[in-house]
């Protein structure tokens, strides 16, 4: 058994209108044979340094989870929840530094922060924001995991850099043995989740899910999901930057 | 193996709804020229909005009318918006007018809840050549639009014409009432739909910029 990960972020056609880079960033680490990181992050649209932030926090979250998990041996949701705190307050901080060195406002920094991590039968969830997790749990169920986070009104959000974000940010545990794993930020958000339930619709995610099962050229497999996202077909529904990020459990023997 | 994306099919959600109400004054005194131009501009707003694809399924349009009070159209998509013709007569029941337009966005949030609709925050925009007539229930009124505005319930725009009572309207509204330019309805209806089209494609986190009222408005 061994953890894969593709992953892609495209340029929405509002950004290439509006000449904005890309806001959304994503990354994924496997820390060891049974222990895998995944993040996705949305920069803010109204901030001007958000792509920096997005990849920033996600870099900052990962390493301090990394050095978490490093140290002690998780047992209990209490702990997950204890180090997933920490890693979301060090993302703030490293945005927080980033401010101070560059002498730029804080929320120029704005993104939001989704964070998983796979170890063993754990799943544990950092999410702040917009955007969502689906599994897929070995019963084959398929469901989201984490919903994404609104305010009352469509065009608002929590970000990392705003007052009282670690209050907001939402930190689950799960434990059951888990298939497939989706992280996705909002501009894919319409055509996959269901608005009104808030559950995965199953016929977009079964095709990366089958494929991600089984052994798979990774890079040139995230290009094509790289194509894939800047496809007409993609952008016809959304004109936002997207991010999909899958992660399957593998049924190859271990190299 | 690799992914088939051919196979990768896309739900089916509800576009975010944008709605306004537009709280119209049709009392005697806007007979003549105002309610003749106010119609013109209305019929700007509906072609100005259907110049843009994504305002068309977004922005919904409420049209209450004083005095009486009443609701002349209920919520309908812009792209489905058929400008009413107005006529003048009657009294300025302002302040019933404005329960009226809050009660109706309340409903309308529970019907985009009940149906996971996502929404933008509603906007009440209000058009006056007047003064209340209803008595002190104005004042009633102007508390509750105060509350909702701080409680960013609402967005809140009034706009006096000619003789309005702007000391009256700035009671009322926490942003500061504008004068119309003489009966430059048309102006302000291009604007009103530059506005809403703004609102209706901004995206999580995204601060909405208004474009300058100066076209229309006296400052």
């Amino acid at each position: 058994m061994k953890w894969q990960a593709l992953g892609a972020s495209a340029r929405g056609t509002s950004h290439v209108r509006a000449d904005l880079p890309c806001q959304d960033a994503h990354e994924v680490r496997l820390l060891s044979a049974d222990c895998l990181l995944a993040a996705v992050a949305d920069g803010l649209g109204s901030a001007e340094r958000s792509d920096e932030g997005s990849k920033l926090a996600i870099q900052a979250a990962l390493d301090s989870l990394a050095r978490s998990l490093s140290a002690d041996s998780i047992s209990n949701s209490d702990e997950w929840n204890k180090i997933l705190t920490k890693a979301f307050a060090d993302a703030i901080q490293k945005l927080e530094e980033t401010s101070a060195e560059t002498e730029i406002p804080l929320r120029e920094y704005g993104t939001t922060l989704i964070v998983a991590v796979v170890q063993n039968d754990w799943l544990a969830v950092g999410h702040l924001g917009d955007g969502a997790i689906v599994a897929e749990l070995a019963n084959g169920e398929m469901k989201t995991i984490s919903a994404p986070q609104r305010g009352e009104y469509a065009n608002e959000v929590m970000p990392l850099t705003g007052q009282g974000a670690l209050d907001v940010a939402r930190f689950t545990t799960h434990q059951s043995e888990i298939e497939a794993l989706a992280l996705l930020t909002d501009g894919l958000q319409n055509l996959c989740i269901q608005n009104q339930t808030g559950e995965p619709h199953p016929q977009f995610f079964a095709p990366f899910f089958e494929a991600v099962k089984n052994p798979l050229d990774v890079e040139e497999t995230s290009q094509k999901l790289t194509e894939f996202l800047d496809s007409e077909r993609v952008c016809a529904k959304t004109d936002d930057d997207k991010t999909l990020v899958i992660i399957g459990r593998t049924s190859a023997p271990d190299f | 193996m690799s992914i088939e994306f051919s196979k990768v099919e896309f739900g089916d959600n509800p576009e975010p709804r944008c709605p306004c109400v537009l709280l119209l004054d049709t009392s005697g005194s806007m007979a003549g020229s105002p309610i003749d131009e106010l119609n013109a501009g209305l019929q700007v707003l509906s072609q100005s909005l259907a110049q843009d694809e994504l305002a068309q399924l977004r922005v919904e349009l409420a049209i209450i009318t004083f005095g009486p009070a009443n609701l002349m159209q209920d919520f309908v998509g812009a792209g489905q918006f058929s400008p009413p013709h107005l006529s003048a007569s009657n009294d300025t029941p302002m302040g019933t007018a404005i329960n009226l337009a809050l009660d109706k966005i309340d409903e309308r949030k529970q019907v985009y809840k009940q149906n996971g609709v996502a929404y933008y925050r509603p906007w009440i925009f209000l058009i006056t050549d007047g003064e209340p007539t209803d008595g002190d229930i104005w004042k009633s009124a102007a508390q509750r639009v105060r509350d909702a505005e701080t409680k960013k319930k609402v967005a809140f725009f009034s706009v006096g014409v000619q003789s309005a009572n702007m000391a009256v309207l700035s009671q009322i509204s926490i942003r500061e009432p504008l004068m119309l330019q003489g009966l430059n309805f048309r102006d302000l209806f291009v604007w009103l739909s530059a506005s809403l089209s703004n609102v209706s494609h901004s995206k999580p986190g995204d601060e909405v910029p208004l474009p300058s009222p100066t076209s229309w408005a006296t400052v």
